[in-house]
């Protein structure tokens, strides 16, 4: 009964969240000063007229507030785009959002896999070598942007060797483009670099109180073997917390793309928020913020569920 | 006695026999009760468990050293001709250049000096056309004077028999190319930059998108045209010439720099110690002016933040129930959206500029403290003195400014220096959508965007400024979490 409490109230506050960023993105978007139709060319009233009815711009602003929300709430439809004419935004999020997910998937796998690694090595040889290095790396994986380092592996994966060292362009890295698999693994280690560093972070720091706990204490008393003690109790206890924030991370990492698919010419939802902004293409923008931002809102509420059903405590609050 | 109004219950000194026999200990002054060390404030224990922190006083120097050169170092700025700050000074003859101390350059005219194209007389313009094996092009390619970023000329033998010649260019960018491969191979041979239609021209000049840094190599192949198809042959192999250019600086460029130079001597540039960018504008001037809009904004916006949060923290904790409730699910609603994109909208919306900025990077970041701020006003709003001064009848804002604020100070610190970093993260990564400040205004973003433009060619406009980038950020971060721990011991060594 609590739990199902829980549920509703966080599905409830998911549905108002959501409502308030259309809410935002809509108004925001009518506040941008100059016109939406806007070209290059004049165009004649006639056309003018036409268009402001096809989109719905002469109705007064609550109605259109009103549609758009009908629009897209009950249709799932989230318009066409202003520029290009007949491109629709479901269309461009069908094609583009694949990619991007492949991407922030295979980046998450990466990084989990190396941080949860190097974070049990660091916190079992702590002050060691690795130790060091890892602490090293956490501090500029988490304090340096994601871009800083897309563009580093860029020229040193790719355009140095290729350029400089005269690599065979066949079967080496690209600096951009995609549709093959290599075109996976610039953008994928640029994105887990981040969640390596939160996760050896934590992992280390969990490891080290886990040790200090008295069960850990009871079993060496009892005579249990290191790495017995070290495989069930330490890391088996420690882990647990790195499996809340793995939903968080994930939806970081997707919105940490928006500048690495730029870099690395990835057509995935990113680019084409991207170039979308850089040609005002409000629309377009109005849409992929809301599917964006309301993805990020359900994974959000999927993992605040989760723990909820996982950790009992976590409901009252 | 007649003023008495005390109870009669109620003892005196003068009521107790003997009293004055009674006399007072006098104190023992042991040295038990003498506070042997000095006594250390709240402040004074912090800054010095910070001032033992070594990185942190590294990394306290080197956002100070920044933050100095920001301020002191456009007074330093070289004077222009026509007063635009010297940062946005665009120079057409040093663009893209790498780091330099300066370089000897050639002072010419400020209008360059248009080369003709020349024809050779007498000459049989209509001889028979060469075919097949006899088609060749000219033996020699030659550079005809100067060859300048202003223009190049070339100059070669025209060879009786043919229609025209095709020119081409292409730039020798970090791969070695030689001048044979360029002979015998077309697809090497780069851009087809002109064709010359009348056989016995003998010149041609090049002057569109040259650029001073760059390495060319020129090269022209005959071609005939059949009269009766109008079908195109080319010459197989073509003659090549490698071209550096010759370092100028227009006059009135060079009287800046010495004001009594005449053209054709030569003096030295200016140094541009972190090159230049794609407009000839020095990248290292415009780090140090964005400097300022930088760390203006990284400073703005925290306090900014921070005023909001505490009002609207100390609001919610100090008012309680039902107020709380609403104000507190406001900001768990405004948590939960995606601050990166509402971000970027924001800045669409108002449209690009500092002031722009200033709004949207506030916007969202209010939010942390005001929750955190609520937290500890909750706290200690239980504590004695705050009840205390209720009961005197003090007005709210009194006991917020007065009692609870003063006591939040450590909390307030290390969440304002932990947001510092976002900031500047935050304006870059706007900058590189292209959305922050306006055109020719330099922040540290926006040296990075237009870096970002040709960042594989000349990759060291963008990771010199990246560079300093990122040592601010780790300095800032380090210093964050170095100030945490100073002002929270029990925090220390946890993440």
């Amino acid at each position: 009964m609590r739990l199902l409490r829980f549920i509703l109230q966080r599905l409830f506050l998911a549905v108002v969240t959501l409502l308030t960023l259309f809410t935002l993105t809509f108004f925001l978007m009518r506040a941008v000063p100059g016109d939406p139709l806007m070209r290059t060319k004049e165009i004649p009233e006639e056309t003018r007229k036409n268009l402001e009815e096809r989109y719905g711009l002469d109705k007064p602003l609550h109605k259109q507030y009103l549609l758009q929300l009908e629009r897209v709430f009950i249709h799932g439809d989230f318009g066409t785009s202003f520029r290009t004419v007949g491109r629709e935004v479901n269309d461009i999020i069908r094609e583009q959002f694949p990619v991007s997910a492949g991407i922030g998937i295979v980046s998450v796998l990466i990084g989990v896999t190396i941080g949860i690694a190097l974070g049990i090595v660091a916190a079992l040889y702590r002050n060691g070598l690795i130790d060091r290095f890892a602490m090293f790396f956490c501090v500029a994986g988490i304090s340096l942007p994601s871009f800083l380092f897309a563009f580093i592996f860029q020229y040193g994966l790719a355009v140095y060797p290729l350029t400089v060292l005269k690599f065979n362009p066949d079967n080496w890295l690209r600096p951009a483009g995609w549709g093959e698999a290599r075109d996976y693994i610039m953008p994928s280690i640029t994105l887990s670099l981040g969640i390596i560093a939160s996760i050896t972070r934590m992992l280390k720091s969990q490891m080290i109180e886990v040790g200090f706990s008295e069960y850990v204490k009871t079993a060496k008393a009892k005579g249990v073997s290191l790495p017995r003690l070290v495989v069930m109790h330490q890391i088996r206890n420690a882990i647990l917390p790195i499996i809340s924030i793995i939903f968080p991370i994930l939806v970081f990492t997707m919105s940490g793309s928006l500048i690495i698919e730029g870099v690395f010419g990835i057509p995935g939802l990113g680019r084409a928020y991207m170039t979308s902004i850089q040609n005002s293409d409000y629309n377009v923008i109005m849409g992929l913020t809301v599917f964006f931002g309301g993805f990020l809102i359900v994974m959000n509420l999927i993992t605040d569920i989760l723990y909820g059903v996982i950790d009992p405590r976590i409901r009252v609050g | 006695m007649t003023t008495q109004t005390q109870s009669p219950h109620e003892t005196t000194a003068d009521d107790v026999p003997g009293f004055d026999m009674f006399k007072p200990q006098p104190a023992k002054n042991s040295a038990a009760e003498q506070l042997s060390r000095p006594v250390v404030g709240y402040w004074k224990d912090a800054l010095m468990r910070l001032a033992k922190n070594r990185i942190a006083v590294v990394a306290l120097s080197l956002i100070v050293s920044v933050a100095l050169i920001g301020i002191i170092g456009p007074f330093f700025f070289p004077t222009t001709n026509d007063g635009t700050a010297y940062e946005n000074t665009q120079n057409l003859n040093f663009i893209n250049q790498g780091p330099t101390l300066g370089e000897k350059v050639l002072v010419t005219e400020d209008s360059p000096i248009f080369m003709d194209d020349l024809i050779k007389e007498p000459f049989d313009v209509s001889a028979p056309l060469l075919k097949g094996e006899s088609l060749r092009s000219p033996s020699e390619l030659k550079v005809r004077g100067l060859a300048t970023v202003n223009g190049v000329s070339l100059e070669w033998e025209p060879i009786v028999g043919v229609s025209g010649y095709q020119i081409y260019r292409t730039v020798v960018a970090g791969q070695p190319l030689a001048l044979s491969d360029v002979v015998k191979d077309a697809s090497v041979r780069g851009l087809q930059i002109g064709t010359v239609t009348n056989p016995a021209q003998y010149t041609f000049t090049d002057g569109s998108g040259l650029n001073p840094a760059e390495k060319y190599i020129y090269s022209i192949a005959a071609f005939v045209v059949d009269p009766a198809t109008q079908e195109e042959f080319v010459a197989t192999e073509a003659a090549a010439i490698e071209v550096s250019l010759t370092q100028t600086i227009s006059l009135t460029d060079a009287q800046a720099l010495k004001p009594n130079v005449q053209t054709g001597e030569t003096i030295r540039s200016h140094a541009h110690l972190f090159g230049t960018d794609a407009l000839g504008r020095d990248i290292l001037s415009r780090m140090v002016s964005g400097t300022r809009i930088d760390f203006f904004l990284a400073l703005l916006v925290p306090t900014v933040s921070l005023l909001i949060g505490l009002c609207y923290g100390a609001i919610s904790g100090l008012m309680g129930g039902k107020v709380d409730m609403i104000l507190m699910r406001i900001v768990e609603i405004l948590d939960t959206l995606p601050e990166l994109l509402l971000l970027i909208l924001i800045q669409v919306a108002l449209g690009k500029g500092v002031g722009s900025l200033v709004i949207a990077l506030c916007a969202f970041s209010w939010t942390g403290y005001a929750r955190v701020l609520r937290g500890e006003v909750l706290r200690l709003r239980e504590i004695e003195f705050v009840h205390a001064s209720r009961l005197l009848g003090a007005p709210l804002m009194s006991i917020v400014f007065r009692h609870v604020a003063p006591n939040l100070l450590g909390v307030i610190i290390v969440m304002w220096s932990a947001q510092i970093p976002r900031i500047i993260t935050s304006e870059a990564f706007l900058s590189l959508f292209g959305l922050g400040v306006e055109a020719p205004m330099a922040t540290w973003g926006t040296v990075l965007q237009d870096a970002a433009a040709h960042f594989q060619q000349y990759p060291a406009q963008f990771f010199l400024p990246a560079g300093i980038l990122a040592a601010t950020l780790l300095a800032f971060y380090t210093l964050g979490d170095a100030l945490r721990d100073a002002f929270d011991p029990k925090l220390r060594g946890r993440d």
